[in-house]
This record gives C-alpha cells, sequence and structure tokens, in this order.
C-alpha cells in the first residue's frame, strides 16, 4: 500500500489481484446481485485509490479494506431500501422457522452435488448481521477485534454474532458433510 | 460437524464458486489505480518541488539569511559538533608495545600526556575537538607511554583494538575467540566500555564465540532470524520491542513464512497472535498456508486455517 501511496501502480494490481475474489464474494453472498456487487467493488477499489496516501497501516491492510467494503455495502443498501432498517433484516425467527423448500433441502443438494447452493442458501437463512460477521471472518481473515471494529460493535456483540452464525451454519449445513 | 470442518466446507465451495467480477469492472478498476498511482507520484514530486520554492520565496522576501542560516547550522554541526561524538581511536595500553604510529597518535598535543588513557574517550569529548583540532606533532617518546596506567588487556582485546586485521587474520581472531570462550564473553564486556567503535560494529555472541557478525542486525532480520529456529523466549522478547512484523528477507519472506518453513508450530502462533498477515506471500506469491500444505504439516495448516489464513 506504502508503494502504491508513493506512485507504484503496479502495486495497485498486486493488491487488488489478491484480494479481488474475496472482496467480491463478501460483496455478493450479502447483496446477491452480481451486477450491485460489481458496482460496489468498483466503488470500495476506487476508494482504495483514492485514499491511500492517506492509509495509515495501524492494522493488517486486509482488515481496512473490509471495512471499506462493509460501509459501501451499508451504504448501498441504506440508499437502495430506505423502508427497511438494516437491523430489521437480523429478526432471526421469521427465516428460521421456515422450513426449507423441498428443492433446497440438504439431502436433494448433496444428491445434486450442490454443495454450493446448500451453503449459499444457509448463508441467506443468516440475519444480516451473523452473515456480515462471519463472511468478514470467512473471507477477509479478520478477527473478533477487527470485526468488532469494521461493523462498529463492542467486542462481545461480534463474538456472539460470530458464534450465532456458526452454530447456525454447522447445524444446517452438518448434514451434507 | 466440528468448526474446522464448516472452514474447510466454506473454503472448498468458496473456491467452487463461479461468481466473478467481469472483466470490464475489472479493467476498470485496475485503469483508476493506474491512473490515481501516476496522481500521487506527481503529488510526491510536486511536494518537493513547491516546498522548495516556497523556502526560496520565504527566503527572498525575508532576506538571504534565512537561506544562510541552516547552511551555517548544518556546517557548524559539521565541523564542531560531528566530531565530539565520533568514537575516540582505540589504542593498546602496553607497556612494551612502542607507540602506535596511528593518526590519533599524531595528533596527540603534548598536553594529552597527562590524560588518562588514548583509548578512554568519551568522557571528554570536546578535549577530542581539541585534540584533533591541534597541529600535528611527532609521536611521544616511548617514556610518556610508559606513565600511562597499566590495564591488563587480553588478546581478543588487543585484536579489535587494532587497526582492520586481513581476511586470514579474521579467521585467526574468530579461532582465537574460539579458544577463549569462557573469556569471551567477559572480554566483550571489557572492552565495550572503553571503545564504542567495537561495540557498534561487532558483537561477540557468548556460546557462539567463533562467529562475529561485524555488522547490527536489524529488528527484522532478528525476528526472522528466531522465527526460523523456533526460538521463542527470543521471539517473545522481539515481538515485546515491537519491530515489523511484515518485514522480509531478500527472498520476499516473511517471518511468518520462515517459521512454517521451518516447521515452528509454536512460533507461528506467537507471531499470528501479534498479528502477523497469514496470508502474505512471498515473492513468487506462495503464501504461507500454501507452503504448510505442501509440506503436508497438519498441525501448522490448522493453525494457519484458524488464523484465517487462505
Amino acid at each position: 500500500m506504502r508503494r502504491f501511496a508513493s506512485g507504484e501502480a503496479r502495486a495497485f494490481e498486486a493488491l487488488y489481484r489478491r484480494y479481488e475474489l474475496r472482496v467480491f464474494r463478501y460483496l455478493l453472498r450479502h447483496v446477491r446481485n452480481p451486477s450491485l456487487a460489481e458496482d460496489l467493488l468498483q466503488e470500495v477499489w476506487f476508494a482504495v485509490a483514492r485514499d491511500a496516501p492517506r492509509y495509515v497501516p495501524l492494522g493488517r491492510f486486509s482488515a481496512w479494506l473490509f471495512t471499506l467494503a462493509h460501509h459501501r455495502m451499508m451504504d448501498a443498501f441504506r440508499a437502495s431500501r430506505p423502508e427497511v432498517s438494516w437491523e430489521a433484516l437480523n429478526r432471526d425467527d421469521p427465516l428460521d422457522s421456515r422450513p426449507a423448500p423441498a428443492g433446497e433441502s440438504p439431502d436433494a443438494a448433496v444428491l445434486a452435488g450442490e454443495q454450493l447452493a446448500v451453503l449459499l442458501s444457509a448463508l441467506e437463512e443468516l440475519p444480516a448481521e451473523q452473515r456480515d460477521a462471519f463472511l468478514l471472518q470467512q473471507e477477509g481473515g479478520l478477527s473478533v477485534e477487527e470485526i468488532a471494529s469494521a461493523a462498529g460493535c463492542s467486542f462481545e456483540t461480534a463474538k456472539s454474532r460470530l458464534r450465532y452464525a456458526r452454530t447456525k451454519l454447522r447445524e444446517r449445513l452438518g448434514e451434507i458433510v | 460437524m466440528n468448526e474446522h470442518e464448516l472452514d474447510e466446507l466454506y473454503r472448498r465451495t468458496g473456491v467452487q464458486d463461479p461468481a466473478r467480477p467481469g472483466a470490464a469492472a475489472r479493467q476498470r478498476i485496475l485503469e483508476r489505480g493506474a491512473q490515481a498511482a501516476a496522481e500521487h507520484a506527481a503529488r510526491t514530486r510536486r511536494g518537493w518541488r513547491s516546498a522548495l520554492r516556497a523556502w526560496l520565496a520565504r527566503s527572498r522576501e525575508r532576506g538571504m539569511w534565512t537561506v544562510f542560516a541552516p547552511l551555517a547550522a548544518a556546517a557548524f554541526a559539521a565541523v564542531i559538533l560531528v566530531p565530539m561524538f565520533r568514537p575516540a581511536p582505540i589504542v593498546p595500553r602496553t607497556t612494551t608495545e612502542a607507540p602506535s604510529q596511528g593518526l590519533s597518535l599524531h595528533r596527540q598535543a603534548p598536553s594529552m600526556q597527562t590524560a588518562p588513557a588514548v583509548g578512554a574517550p568519551a568522557s571528554a569529548p570536546m578535549s577530542i575537538a581539541k585534540n584533533l583540532t591541534a597541529p600535528l606533532s611527532p609521536p611521544p617518546p616511548p617514556s610518556t607511554v610508559t606513565n600511562m596506567p597499566v590495564v591488563p588487556v587480553s588478546p581478543l582485546e588487543q585484536r579489535l583494538a587494532s587497526p582492520p586485521a586481513a581476511e586470514g587474520e579474521q579467521a585467526e581472531l574468530a579461532a582465537s575467540s574460539a579458544r577463549q570462550a569462557d573469556v569471551a564473553s567477559g572480554a566483550a564486556a571489557n572492552v565495550a566500555p572503553q571503545a564504542p567503535a567495537a561495540r557498534g560494529s561487532a558483537k561477540v555472541m557468548a556460546g557462539r564465540p567463533a562467529e562475529l557478525h561485524l555488522l547490527p542486525e536489524s529488528e527484522g532480520e532478528a525476528l526472522r532470524r528466531a522465527a526460523a529456529a523456533g526460538d521463542e523466549p527470543q521471539l517473545a522478547r522481539l515481538l515485546q520491542a515491537g519491530p515489523a512484523l511484515e518485514s522480509r528477507d531478500p527472498h520476499g519472506r516473511t517471518a511468518l513464512m520462515l517459521a512454517v518453513l521451518n516447521g515452528r508450530t509454536e512460533a507461528v502462533q506467537m507471531l499470528l497472535a501479534h498479528g502477523a498477515d497469514p496470508d502474505a506471500g512471498d515473492e513468487d506469491g506462495r503464501t504461507p498456508l500454501a507452503l504448510a500444505r505442501a509440506r503436508g504439516n497438519a498441525a501448522m495448516i490448522a493453525t494457519l486455517e484458524n488464523a484465517g489464513a487462505h
């Protein structure tokens, strides 16, 4: 990042190629729309390019990058659906109590060899904040402290979201392993 | 399904996921990055030029003394202050040897004959400055040297005090220091307060007397060395001192990579706990996790994956 801030274009390219898919998957699994995820990906990297001279390496670059991605995703969500709050999506009762459609059941997915589909389905069923914590951990490699910092919540809250997310995913995905 | 299996499943399915950003988006991002890099480079150059121009403009407005005052201060520092803090020359303090023909003794003024010892230097920096500015005089006769206090000097100390040895002599010096393994640390301690030059440029390591490190080791080098050797106590000390965790060796490898390469699981855990980037790859793009997998080290793989390595 320092090399890029001093004017080295190849450093930016190297950074982008290293994190491209991880950031894209993080955004896509939130917004579920490839076109919107691409737009957000561009916004994130445009922000990286613009803010490089002001970047202060207080922590890991990946934590800074995924914090940017989190904020861009939240901005996009609020802009596109102002009538629905982010917090409203965190009620886990409606989705969690809903029976899975027959075509999406774990058994059918295993038979069809569609582990990915089952995983994505399980992720979609998570409350948004729990999904966010899980994706920040998996795609960004963020620690609980870094997740708390990125999401703007306390350490305990981030830890709790992560634990709930992982428990639910293990229960849902346990059947296909 | 346990925690590890969940992580593994996510990683595996993530690789299978065909979702990719389009080529057009990638192109736009890279173009913007190149454009921003050019702007950053121009801003950096402009920064220097504009600072210089502003300084010259201020100098013209306020008078030329604003130009010459900093230059005069720099010249003062170079001529007066730097010699004051320059390490004193080291001269063997023996009563039997003739005085050294080195520059330091040639410059020794008669008034210095009553000074404690030529090799005891840092106590009077001003006297050294005076000494360097004194006119050249012939070396004092041996009788003046015999008036100096006699201090027992070890062979190692004499070697360090003498002018730089040839390569063959360095090997002999290493062998000599090996023979004096029990004396080495004491000799180093004896030399250090009296010979700052030796203290700064050579380290005699206790327990490894035959190895002389003639250049100071950076914190990054020390960290990588401790990580590669699995020296946890040393690693803990260095991590507390807060060196750059991501410093790299000439091959672009971090301390974490070296610890992984050498199978030092505990060192890897310590580095990760202190915030080492688990995905920092070397110049060939190999990540610590890829190396651990190549070596088939299951414990290492689990440690890295738990830390979020990809």
